[in-house]
């Protein structure tokens, strides 16, 4: 398999059926089992008058069609079984199909696009002649056409949207396909559906139980890392491969496969965001993706009654599966209403139970939970209510996967602000920034001063785990340069990531540190317990001497100062620095000055003394005494 | 020549359902003759589908001991505690059993004891519940040991298992079976035949893991009553024809035909001619029968109580009713036995189903006496169960 150049992105247009064979094969996950045995089954079927026939069954998007692109390269790639093969693959025909005829038509179509030369051919002057026939000579004359074409070979059909196509037939039209496969034994039908219906699941109807059927299920966790790295090594980013495999990647997916649900195409959308520069590209292909799929939904749902069309948009619009009795609360019904209406929505293909918070053994409907059966639905809502602003799902993957690094990219991307890349990331930057300010909709300052807590997280990081080259890092993070004797030093004296300063060369360091972006900033609370913590990583022993540090610290800042950091610190930026130091002080030796810090800004959040209880006695009157003082 | 009159025919009255006196309980002599053979070294579950005759049987056991064997049936449906079956089960040695005598004296001793009153009105065992029950047991059957050979015919365990489970926990329940197993094991001189009318299988997976769902009796035999043979059954009916008087076109084949549609089941069998002797006066032929047996099923009021059939599902088979639901559908439309690869794509034409959860259904299935495992596959046990499956469904 030769891997398209790095920069070439073949999965963009999400569309299996129009991709190359490599492509399919390099990025097939999980259904390699199944594909063999479909395979098999069609080798088989060809080389005997035993027919075995396939439906496949799951949402939009679970990858009904890249497995059946993938059996079909396979099956055709084989030169022996090709001989033995007439393929006719109905690809949009389900649409057109009203009549066995037409059926027969559509049929003939894609067996001359397979056949190609004479007989393609012959068939378009047949078919031409077929429409100066009545309809049942017109069918004779067709299928006696297929049966001299096809010979003594047997007929794969594909077709998609077996549901569509089977409505189309209506029931007489389902028989007559029915007798020509009974009839011929040369018929091998591979077939799929977003969900069952009448015409396999009936036992009155002719089809039923003809089909081997398969359903097909979401993404393991496992499976979807699996894509991930495959379109990494499709794109030639070695660096994205190595670092999926990492615990940093398992977790920032784990989280994330609660955003994809599992979802294949959801998967591939996300394989492709992990390069941002493809952004301008793939935005606009999905969302005419959706768009292309929205009338499909919107048909759908047309057709329910008013009270299912709403629970269907109220699980649309929610996170989760949540449990019929919630879902009845938001949609102001019985819960036995509810229950019922559940059930119907589930037996048309709608929604499904969420296994892990059903409580199967009581039997009792309420304690199910239900959620969408097809993500894509969801999207196709979403992209209609959010009205050209970036799509919520994109904008939620961004912001699991890249995290703090969302700042980097978009002051890298500054000259590029009207991109979509730009659009989206600065849209993940602010829902991030939100989550950790506590607060839903951060304005530009409640962004600052979080900003500047980002720079602690690092620089605290950076000390505490000895990764002095990071502190570079830091100051060109902040735009501030370093001063000339800690860049003197970091070259001097390099230090492996990692190692422990020494005592001395991290005090150095340290205020170094501190003068560049501490103060320059007003922010002296954690001056003195930065101070205060490296201290203790350097010398274990050093807790018992931490009150008098305290003092000795306080004594040194200026207490208004320390009243103003303490009062007057933006609460966006207290609740920042809150988090960036829980983030920082992992190691248990840091406890203590966590939790004197933790109180401070309860203290400073709530106002109430009360938060200060929570400390030892001695680092409570420190602290009070600072307060009291300011 | 009077039907009576025609040689092996004994005129029998119809009583579906009811308490049938031993000599009217046909075709069962071997089974029961087999039944005997195996108490001879151990205890018995018998099993069977509903409306089998099983109580019948155990029943005829009861009247027709085999010599030198004491038999006492007890039914334990409306039994809700332990100590309920402790009184119950000291009433029936109380009773009037001639070869219990001696042993009744040293049971009267025991139980005296420990302070149980046994001479006068019912038993009153009077002691609290914790533990002493399990001793009254122990040492009453340790006492019978005396006695000789006795059998304890129990009917309904299961409901009562089920019920104790229900009022006193799935402890007291487990409790109670792990007693009565030891005695089966100390007292070589008792035998105990379990049978009901649901799956001991189904009450002990509620009261302690599914691997250990034959544990407590797997000491115990199982036996499976089946339909009677259609020799049996066709006696039956003929002996049923002459005793109401139903006058039928050609004896033997509409007899043949009213065994063949109740699937030989004597229960089904004895409705269909109560149903004809209700229009007496005519000469019926088999499209008669078909009409009853039609009729019957498709009835509001379902006078043969068929949806207990789908009722059972609801209730033993929560946890994978849909599934459930789906498979028996699918046996039931099918013209042939199915393979497991063809009940698993009809079943996936309907809903997604893991392989794994529709093998174990089966089994448990073929344990309710639903289905059956043949060579080609799997299939109704009973063709009337099938059929009033289809009905009830709707199925076409």
């Amino acid at each position: 398999m030769t891997t398209p150049a790095a920069g070439t992105h073949p999965l963009v247009t999400f569309t299996p059926s129009a991709m190359s064979p490599e492509v399919l094969e390099a990025i097939f996950v999980k259904r390699e089992p199944l594909a063999k045995r479909i395979v098999s089954s069609i080798k088989t079927s060809a080389g005997s008058s035993s027919k075995q026939h396939w439906l496949l069954v799951g949402p939009r998007g679970i990858g009904k069609t890249h497995l059946i692109s993938l059996v079909y390269h396979r099956v055709t790639k084989a030169k022996a079984l090709r001989k033995k093969l007439v393929v006719a693959w109905l690809r949009e025909e389900a649409w057109e199909v009203a009549s066995y005829l037409n059926l027969l038509e559509a049929v003939l179509r894609a067996v001359a696009e397979d056949q190609g030369g004479d007989t393609a051919a012959l068939i378009d002057s047949a078919l031409d002649s077929f429409l100066d026939l009545p309809p049942g000579p017109a069918e004779r004359a067709a299928e006696d056409l297929l049966r001299r074409i096809v010979g003594t070979r047997t007929l794969l059909l594909i077709a998609e949207n077996l549901d569509e196509l089977f409505q189309g037939l209506g029931p007489s039209g389902q028989r007559s396909l029915r007798s020509l496969v009974e009839n011929t034994d040369q018929v091998v039908i591979l077939a799929t559906t977003p969900s069952l219906f009448t015409g396999v699941s009936s036992h009155a109807q002719p089809f039923y139980g003809l089909f081997t059927v398969e359903h097909l299920h979401e993404l393991e966790l496992a499976e979807a890392r699996d894509l991930l790295g495959r379109v990494a090594e499709l794109r030639g980013d070695t660096k994205l491969a190595e670092f999926l495999s990492t615990p940093t990647a398992e977790a920032r997916l784990r989280v994330i496969s609660e955003l994809a649900g599992g979802h294949p195409r959801i998967w591939v959308l996300f394989a492709n965001c992990l390069s941002i520069e493809l952004l301008d590209e793939l935005v606009p292909l999905f969302v005419k993706m959706l768009d292309d799929l929205t009338p499909y939904y919107q048909e759908r749902m047309r057709l329910l009654p008013p009270q299912q069309r709403r629970i269907v948009t109220y699980l649309a619009d929610v996170a989760g599966a949540p449990p019929v009795k919630e879902i009845a609360r938001a949609c102001r019904l019985e819960q036995r209403s509810a229950a019922k209406l559940l059930g119907d929505l589930e037996a048309k293909g709608f929604v499904r139970r969420a296994e892990e918070l059903s409580v199967p053994t009581t039997g009792d409907r309420r304690l199910t939970a239900y959620e969408l059966r097809e993500p894509l639905m969801r999207l196709c809502l979403d992209v209609k209510e959010s009205r050209g602003k970036p799509l919520r799902l994109i904008v939620e993957f961004l912001r699991e996967w890249y995290g703090g690094e969302l700042f980097q990219i978009l002051r890298a991307a500054e000259d590029e602000r009207n991109t979509i890349a730009v659009a989206y990331v600065r849209a993940a930057f602010h829902s991030y920034a939100a989550r950790f300010t506590g607060m839903p909709h951060p304005t530009d300052t409640d962004v600052d001063q979080w900003l500047q807590a980002i720079a602690f997280e690092t620089c605290v990081a950076a000390v505490v785990a000895g990764y002095v080259g990071r502190l570079q890092a830091v100051a060109g993070f902040v735009g501030v340069p370093l001063s000339s004797d800690v860049a003197e030093w970091t070259r001097s004296a390099p230090v492996p990531p990692g190692a422990v300063l020494n005592p001395e060369g991290l005090e150095r360091l340290l205020a170094a540190a501190i003068r560049e972006t501490v103060e320059a900033h007003g922010s002296p609370v954690g001056a003195w317990l930065i101070t205060a913590t490296a201290r203790m990583v350097v010398d274990p022993a050093f807790e018992s001497q931490l009150v008098e540090l305290l003092v000795e610290v306080a004594e040194d800042l200026d207490p208004e100062r320390v009243r103003i950091a303490l009062t007057e610190a933006h609460p966006a930026g207290t609740s920042a620095w809150l988090h960036a130091w829980r983030q920082a002080a992992v190691d248990p030796e840091l406890q203590p000055a966590l939790s004197v810090l933790e109180a401070a800004v309860e203290w400073r959040l709530t106002g109430d003394r009360r938060s200060l209880l929570a400390l030892p006695a001695e680092l409570r009157q420190v602290l009070e005494g600072i307060i009291t003082n300011a | 020549m009077t039907r009576s009159m025609l040689p092996g025919v004994v005129p029998q009255r119809v009583n579906p359902g009811g308490n049938l006196p031993p000599h009217e309980v046909i075709g069962r002599d071997e089974f029961i003759a087999e039944m005997w053979e195996t108490l001879q070294r151990q205890s018995i579950v018998l099993t069977a589908e509903r409306r089998i005759g099983k109580t019948s049987i155990v029943k005829k056991m009861r009247a027709e001991p085999r010599d030198g064997v004491g038999a006492l049936y007890r039914s334990f449906e409306h039994v809700r505690s332990r100590s309920e079956f402790v009184d119950l089960l000291l009433a029936d040695i109380r009773g009037d059993v001639p070869y219990l005598m001696s042993a009744r004296r040293k049971v009267k001793g025991v139980l005296r004891d420990m302070g149980v009153r046994f001479d006068y009105g019912p038993v009153q065992a009077e002691l609290p519940l914790r533990d002493d029950w399990k001793e009254v047991i122990l040492k009453v059957f340790a006492a019978l040991g005396d006695a000789g050979p006795i059998v304890f015919l129990w009917d309904e365990v299961p409901v009562m298992i089920g019920a104790v489970a229900e009022n006193e926990g799935a402890d007291a329940a487990h409790e109670l079976l792990d007693v009565l197993r030891v005695v089966r094991q100390t007292c070589d001189q008792a035998r105990m035949v379990f049978t009901g009318s649901i799956g001991l299988h189904h009450v002990v997976a509620g009261i302690q893991p599914v691997s250990y769902s034959r544990a407590p009796v797997n000491d115990m035999r199982p036996m499976v009553l089946g339909a009677l043979s259609l020799d049996d059954a066709v006696r039956l009916t003929r002996n049923l024809f002459a005793g109401e008087g139903v006058r039928v076109a050609s004896d033997s084949t509409v007899a043949e035909a009213v065994a063949a549609v109740t699937s030989c089941i004597p229960f089904y069998v004895q409705h269909v001619v109560k149903e004809l002797s209700l229009h007496g006066g005519r000469v019926f032929g088999v499209a008669d029968v078909e009409r009853v047996v039609a009729d019957a099923l498709r009835s509001p009021v379902d006078p043969w109580d068929v949806r207990q059939y789908r009722h059972r599902i609801d209730k033993y088979y929560t946890s994978h009713r849909r599934l459930t639901l789906a498979v028996l559908d699918a046996l039931a439309v099918a013209t042939a036995a199915l393979a497991l690869d063809d009940i698993l794509n009809r079943v996936r034409s309907a809903m997604d189903a893991d392989a794994e959860d529709v093998r174990r259904l089966l089994e448990l299935l073929q344990l309710d006496h639903y289905i059956e495992k043949t060579p080609d596959g799997y299939r109704f046990a009973f063709g009337i169960v099938g059929r009033a499956w289809r009905v009830q469904r709707d199925l076409a």
